[in-house]
């Protein structure tokens, strides 16, 4: 007797499941055919990281202070930029350059701004060591990085992955 | 698989793994056996060492974020939750309290979409493939979610010193309230389709009983301790975070087999999910972030933070020395002590009840080497 209800509770459970596979069979399909069909990025995707264009300007904002480099757990960021030159150029609005250090107030000419400048040479990242933290963004005094929306990213050998942000920017722009 | 005899004949030399599909990474178990039967299981270990503690040891504080997220892949959210929380225990900052909720909310999610991993690689182990898809489809909701907020679908870097990285909006919370609405109904699709279903007891019941002294001397913790029925969990007993102001049960086991492992997960899901629904509802406003400098100094001293991840207590121990970087980090994670049940568990069973057994345990092989 009791083979008997344990071979129909046991038979009734694999129908029951068998029932739900069915049901399955006729809800929408939940896959995407990835080439031909592509699903929207989130806008908080995480590419490789690129230089925020400045509206104003429409040049890079990096002052190429080299804090990115310093916070970066991998070391992949590579920031050279020219010896510290001061400029003495007219004070206008839009802000740019961006100074390291505004002078104080009694330096100050009249109509004109010193600013501490150190124009950027190079700023390379290998993304191949990149872990995407994003701690290179957070510091960022001038808010000069932010993350791309790159995805495609497969490369045939190394130096692929080395991405020379500076070129990069000048290409787009 | 690989065998090598010994010279009676009677026992042998099974090696399984380190590239086996049922454990789940690079673990690599010898099995001296009798037959069929297993007489002696030494697992080997190091194939994935990556030396996170030292690397911890070089870094400063804030560097460390993204190395605890891929110890433990499939609920990277509780590691970064017990570092930024040792960090923020010894350095004196009290994250805002919308902060800490975002916390609940996202570890929770995180644990929910672990078990759905572990639900669905499990029964494949144990010959089901239709469940996997199911489980994945379940998880692919949360991970949608997440990716929205925290911009990775896998490792989230998402926590901060002070806070989280993003604040979640309304699309968010509408998401997860549909989320949950969902999971509850699919939570008894997973009962008539797994739980009930008559190979998957057989394959289960009483198979690697974990007595509770067993599970006391071998430092068990998280669903493995709990489904034999000693209800210990981090969340409840030393609570961190504001987890004493949720309402939620822990589910444990009676018998301590792989089947009250495995209710004890499913039911953990439900737990989690009632969590989520009190954290919604109770959602403060305000900030989500202190500023705190990107590159802090901890005063001298040691401390050490445990939380409850997915596979159990995830703990970190600190030595500071005064400067910016620790001077000695240990990480005291739930799959090593875990695993260090199976050699005694496999006695006497045989090769196929081990897969089960070893599936049941929930192990994640980076975080066993770290």
């Amino acid at each position: 007797m009791r083979f008997i209800n344990e071979v129909i509770s046991g038979s009734y459970s694999l129908i029951a499941g068998l029932g739900i596979t069915i049901k399955a069979f006729f809800s929408p399909i939940a896959t995407v055919q990835y080439p031909r069909e592509v699903i929207d990025i989130t806008p908080s995707y995480r590419g490789h990281i690129e230089f925020v264009h400045d509206l104003v300007t429409g040049k890079p904002k990096c002052i190429s202070c080299g804090t990115c480099a310093m916070a970066c757990p991998s070391n992949c960021i590579t920031v050279e930029g020219e010896p510290l030159e001061i400029k003495r150029e007219p004070f206008h609005a839009t802000g740019w350059p961006p100074a390291i250090s505004i002078p104080s107030e009694k330096k100050k000419a009249p109509g004109y701004v010193e600013r501490l400048e150190r124009p950027l040479i190079l700023f390379e990242l290998d993304f191949a060591k990149c872990s995407l933290c994003g701690l290179c963004i957070e510091v960022c005094p001038e808010n000069a990085i932010q993350f791309s929306k790159v995805y495609n990213l497969a490369g045939y050998c190394r130096q692929d992955s080395r991405i020379d942000l500076k070129n990069r920017f000048e290409e787009i722009s | 698989m690989e065998i090598s005899a010994d010279r009676d004949g009677n026992t042998f030399y099974l090696n399984m793994g380190p590239q086996h599909p049922s454990t789940h990474g690079v673990l690599r178990v010898i099995l001296k056996m009798n037959g069929e039967y297993i007489q002696e299981a030494e697992c080997v270990l190091g194939y994935i060492h990556r030396m996170h503690e030292k690397i911890g040891e070089s870094m400063f504080f804030s560097q460390f974020y993204a190395y605890m997220s891929r110890m433990d892949y499939l609920s990277a959210m509780a590691y970064n939750h017990g570092y930024t929380g040792l960090i923020e225990k010894m350095a004196g900052i009290e994250p805002p309290l919308r902060a800490e909720y975002i916390r609940v909310i996202t570890v929770e999610l995180n644990r929910i979409s672990s078990h759905l991993v572990w639900l669905g690689a499990y029964l494949l182990d144990l010959g089901a493939f239709t469940p996997i898809m199911y489980a994945f489809d379940d998880r692919e909701m949360i991970l949608d979610l997440l990716e929205s907020i925290t911009g990775s679908r896998l490792t989230y870097s998402y926590f901060r010193f002070g806070g989280v990285c993003k604040d979640i909006d309304e699309d968010f919370i509408r998401g997860t309230r549909a989320f949950i609405k969902k999971m509850r109904s699919r939570l008894k699709m997973y009962d008539t389709l797994v739980t009930k279903n008559v190979i998957f007891i057989g394959r289960v019941k009483d198979i690697g009983i974990i007595s509770q002294d067993m599970a006391r001397r071998y430092g068990a913790t998280g669903p493995v301790l709990r489904g034999s029925g000693i209800e210990y969990d981090i969340r409840k007993n030393e609570p961190y975070s504001v987890y004493p102001e949720f309402d939620f049960d822990i589910p444990t086991g009676s018998t301590g087999d792989a089947r009250d492992r495995y209710l004890v997960r499913v039911a953990e899901i439900e737990q989690s999910l009632r969590i989520i629904e009190q954290a919604l509802d109770r959602l403060p406003d305000g900030p989500y972030r202190t500023e705190i400098p990107p590159f802090i100094e901890l005063e001298p001293g040691d401390c050490y933070f445990p939380v409850e991840s997915a596979r159990g207590e995830f703990g970190i121990y600190l030595v500071s020395n005064g400067e910016k970087r620790p001077y000695r980090m240990k990480l005291r994670t739930p799959s090593f002590s875990n695993l260090s049940l199976f050699n005694e568990l496999t006695k006497g069973y045989m090769i196929a009840d081990a897969v089960s057994i070893l599936g049941s345990l929930d192990l994640v092989i980076p975080e066993i080497d770290r």
